[in-house]
Formats: C-alpha cells, sequence, structure tokens
C-alpha cells in the first residue's frame, strides 16, 4: 500500500505544470486589483450619495411638512417623559408637591389631524411638574386644568395664541380662593379625543387633541346659579357647595360666570339635588335648571 | 507581507506548483485547475489584509485552494475519471505506471472530499497531522481518523478492483 501510495505521490509531482501559469496568476492579481479599486470607489460613492441623500430628505421634508418644521424646531425642548396620565372616568391627577412655580408659556403646535397644547412650568423644583389634576367636562365640552404650588401665571397671555386651534374655542382663567393654585378652563368646539403626558426637564404637560366622532350626548339639565363677574363672589360660592359632587365654575355666552352645581339626565333629578342643596346651605343661594345641549355654553343670567 | 501586488505575485509564484496540482487534484483537467489557480490568486489577493501572521501564508493558501476547487466542483458538478487527458498524460510522461497506480489513483477519485483532502494534503504535500489540521481547522484527531478511514477504503477499493482482474 504504501509503496503505492508513494507511486501515486511521484504521479502527483509529475503532474505537468503549464507554461501560462504565471500569465494566469498575473491576470490573477490584476483582476482583484481592480475589484479592491471598484470597491473603495464603490464604497466613497456610496458614503457619499447616504450622505447627500440624508441632506436632501432633511430639506425636502422641512419643506413639505410644517408638522415636521415643528416637530424638528421643539426637539431639544422636549424632556424626558415622565407618564402618560390615565383618565378614570373623566379625571387624572400627577406632578409632584413642590410651591413658586409659574406657568409660564402655553402653546400650540398643529398637525394634520391633531393638535398640541403645550403648558410649560418655570421655577418648579428639579424641573418636575407641580401638582395638577385634569378634567374633561361636557355642557360645554372643556378641560379643567387646575395646578397647586403656582404662584404665578404668566401664560394667561398665552391664551389668546389658542385662538388659532381648529378645536379649542376658549380659554380662560377661572378664580381660585386658594392663592397657591392657579385653574384655568380649556373649551372645546366639539368632542375631541384627548391624551396627555407629563416630561420633566424641561418641566411639561402636553396635551394632545384629536377629532373624536360625534358623541351622541343628550340634552341635559344643570343646576346653577346665576351669572356673576370674574371675582370672589364666584370663590365664595363655589366654597358654599363644595361639599357636592360636580360642582365648578363655567364661563357663560357673555363672559361672566356661573357655578354649576351637577348635570342630570332629567328635570326631576336636577331638582332633587336643589332641594338636598336647599336643606344643607340654606335658602339663600339662588339656584336655577338650564336644560343645554352638550356643546352649549350657559346662558348669562343676571 | 501586505505590501504591493508584485512580492504578491512573487510569493504566490513561490508556490504556484503546490496550487496547481492541488487543484489539479481535485478537478483531474488542466484548463479547469487553471481556471481554479486563478480564482485562488484572486480571492487572496482581496483578502490578503485580513491574514495576521506571515508564517500562516501555507495553509492559508492552501486552505483557499481546497475550497475553491471544492467549490468548484459543486459548481460544475464535474467530477472526471480518468479521461482522454489523464492518458494523454500517461503516454507522454513516463510509462513508468503500472496498472496498480491507476486503479489506486482511480480509487483515490472516487473518495469522499474530505477524505481526498487529507490523502492529498498527507501523502503528496508531506504536511504533518498538526499542518493539516490547521489548514482544515479540524481537530487533530479527526484528521487522523478522516486518514484512517480514507486508507481503509482505498484497500477495500484495490481489493475489489485486484479481484476483478484476478
Amino acid at each position: 500500500m504504501d509503496k503505492r501510495i508513494n507511486d501515486l505521490k511521484k504521479m502527483y509531482m509529475d503532474i505537468k505544470i503549464p507554461d501560462n501559469i504565471d500569465s494566469i496568476i498575473d491576470e490573477g492579481v490584476k483582476k482583484g486589483e481592480i475589484k479592491m479599486k471598484n470597491k473603495f470607489k464603490g464604497n466613497l460613492i456610496k458614503g457619499i450619495s447616504s450622505i447627500a441623500a440624508v441632506f436632501l430628505i432633511f430639506t425636502v421634508s422641512i419643506n413639505a411638512s410644517s408638522a415636521f418644521a415643528n416637530s424638528i424646531s421643539d426637539v431639544p425642548v422636549i424632556g424626558k417623559l415622565v407618564q402618560v396620565l390615565q383618565f378614570t372616568g373623566n379625571k387624572a391627577q400627577g406632578g409632584q408637591v413642590t410651591d413658586g412655580v409659574d406657568i409660564g408659556m402655553i402653546s400650540l403646535r398643529k398637525a394634520k389631524n391633531s393638535e398640541e397644547v403645550i403648558i410649560k412650568f418655570n421655577k418648579s423644583q428639579d424641573n418636575i411638574a407641580p401638582c395638577y389634576s385634569i378634567s374633561y367636562e361636557k355642557y360645554p365640552y372643556s378641560m379643567i386644568f387646575t395646578v397647586s404650588g403656582v404662584r404665578k401665571f404668566s401664560a394667561e397671555k398665552d391664551f389668546e395664541a389658542l385662538k388659532q386651534s381648529n378645536f379649542i374655542s376658549d380659554s380662560y382663567n377661572i378664580i381660585t380662593l386658594d392663592d397657591s393654585a392657579v385653574r384655568f378652563a380649556i373649551n372645546f368646539k366639539k368632542p375631541v379625543k384627548y391624551e396627555v403626558k407629563e416630561y420633566k426637564e424641561p418641566a411639561q404637560i402636553v396635551l394632545s387633541l384629536k377629532e373624536c366622532e360625534k358623541g351622541n350626548d343628550k340634552a341635559a339639565y344643570i343646576v346653577r346659579t346665576a351669572s356673576y363677574p370674574q371675582g370672589e363672589t364666584l370663590g365664595i360660592l363655589e366654597e358654599r357647595l363644595c361639599g357636592f359632587e360636580n360642582i365648578r365654575i363655567v364661563k357663560d355666552d357673555k363672559g361672566t360666570f356661573a357655578v354649576e352645581a351637577g348635570t342630570f339626565e332629567s328635570e326631576e333629578k336636577a331638582k332633587e339635588r336643589i332641594k338636598e342643596i336647599m336643606n344643607k346651605c340654606g335658602s339663600d343661594i339662588k339656584l336655577y335648571i338650564e336644560k343645554r345641549e352638550a356643546n352649549q355654553l350657559p346662558k348669562q343670567m343676571q | 507581507m501586505h505590501g504591493d501586488k508584485e512580492s504578491f505575485s512573487l510569493i504566490i509564484k513561490e508556490r504556484k506548483e503546490k496550487i496547481y496540482r492541488i487543484a489539479y487534484s481535485y478537478v483531474n483537467n488542466a484548463d479547469d485547475a487553471l481556471e481554479i489557480v486563478q480564482e485562488v490568486v484572486y480571492k487572496a489577493f482581496l483578502s490578503i489584509k485580513t491574514l495576521k501572521y506571515p508564517e500562516y501564508f501555507d495553509p492559508w493558501i492552501i486552505r483557499i485552494t481546497i475550497n475553491t476547487s471544492i467549490n468548484y466542483l459543486k459548481k460544475y458538478k464535474k467530477v472526471l475519471y480518468l479521461n482522454e487527458e489523464f492518458d494523454n498524460y500517461i503516454s507522454d510522461g513516463s510509462s513508468a505506471y503500472n496498472e496498480e497506480v491507476i486503479d489506486l489513483y482511480n480509487a483515490l477519485n472516487k473518495l469522499d472530499v474530505k477524505y481526498k483532502t487529507v490523502v492529498i494534503l498527507r501523502y503528496f504535500e508531506d504536511l504533518t497531522f498538526q499542518e493539516i489540521s490547521k489548514v482544515l481547522d479540524l481537530p487533530v484527531n479527526t484528521v487522523k481518523t478522516q486518514l484512517y478511514r480514507a486508507l481503509d477504503i482505498l484497500k477495500v477499493e484495490l481489493e475489489k478492483e485486484g479481484s476483478r482482474i484476478g
């Protein structure tokens, strides 16, 4: 066997090497060289074109879409997400106990089918949003923000800007007797889908609004007081009624305010509520029943 | 080592017989073997930068040759046994090859490529088991097992041939 393998090896070693093998090798090297150059060139072209593409996409989209431009302009401002508020029923709370905060700015950001209202807090400790509670109301459709630990409301001037919105019909400050809290309402033209996100560093609340299919809210009977101008009278009235559920202050169609003490399906139930209140708080508070559609403002009552 | 193409082709040319013979033992035909040689040179040139240690050039180039040859066979499904060219080769070479060697040659060509590879490396290229294990990236013991298995198969083949002739 070994001998035979040795013979075979001899045969192997006798394999004739073709004369042209050197030129074949040179050709192989050349091919490799060309490939290598192309590879480098290809990579260079790929690299340059991808950079160009990024710039192109950026320029095109920033010009084509105002939403994109807006989102870019706000990118450095958006802080860290703290939470997406969970609404139970129509209420939600968030934030941390603090004091001396200024509600610094309220701004509106429009996108194609949605809008965002950004409420920015200044001077808050650790750049965290102060304690706030939010409730979504009907009759009229609105959202009421109550922010505690706030001493200043610089953003009041920004209410004007919210008028640009397709969803918001009005926004206004609501009196509160608590001098460390600020309350304001945002009224909507129609029912909305809403989502609230809280951010820190910087402290902000972002309210996202989207179109909502028409709710089938029926007209309701509302227990309310007469209208008063913005002022302490309202606050005192509210305070006196505060033992009852669903007490709120609502702006009427002429810009004065009424305290409301509940929304009921039927006139009877509304009457019951009035009786309850009379029994408890005395009969000097004049209460009325007003029938309203879900998107209707209270009428002024002198 | 990582240098210019001149020194690269010089190193390749020093080993051209080895590369060509290994390629030839898989395809048994000069044209295909030359094509494989060119492919090996091309591949090696492109990936020479990945070779970290110059002293591993030999096992490295052998491995490229073996892989290229096996791929070539797979690609063209050409397994050539004794053919015209081989007859020429015998006739114009010395006629010293007796029938027994040709039987062995045939048997070798019938072997599974992995057995054939170890036989070529061990007996024709005179590599040690350690070197083969480096080339094939297999444990030494596996290489040994494969070689002995290859020899067993060859013996069986030869006995068959022998009995037929005898």
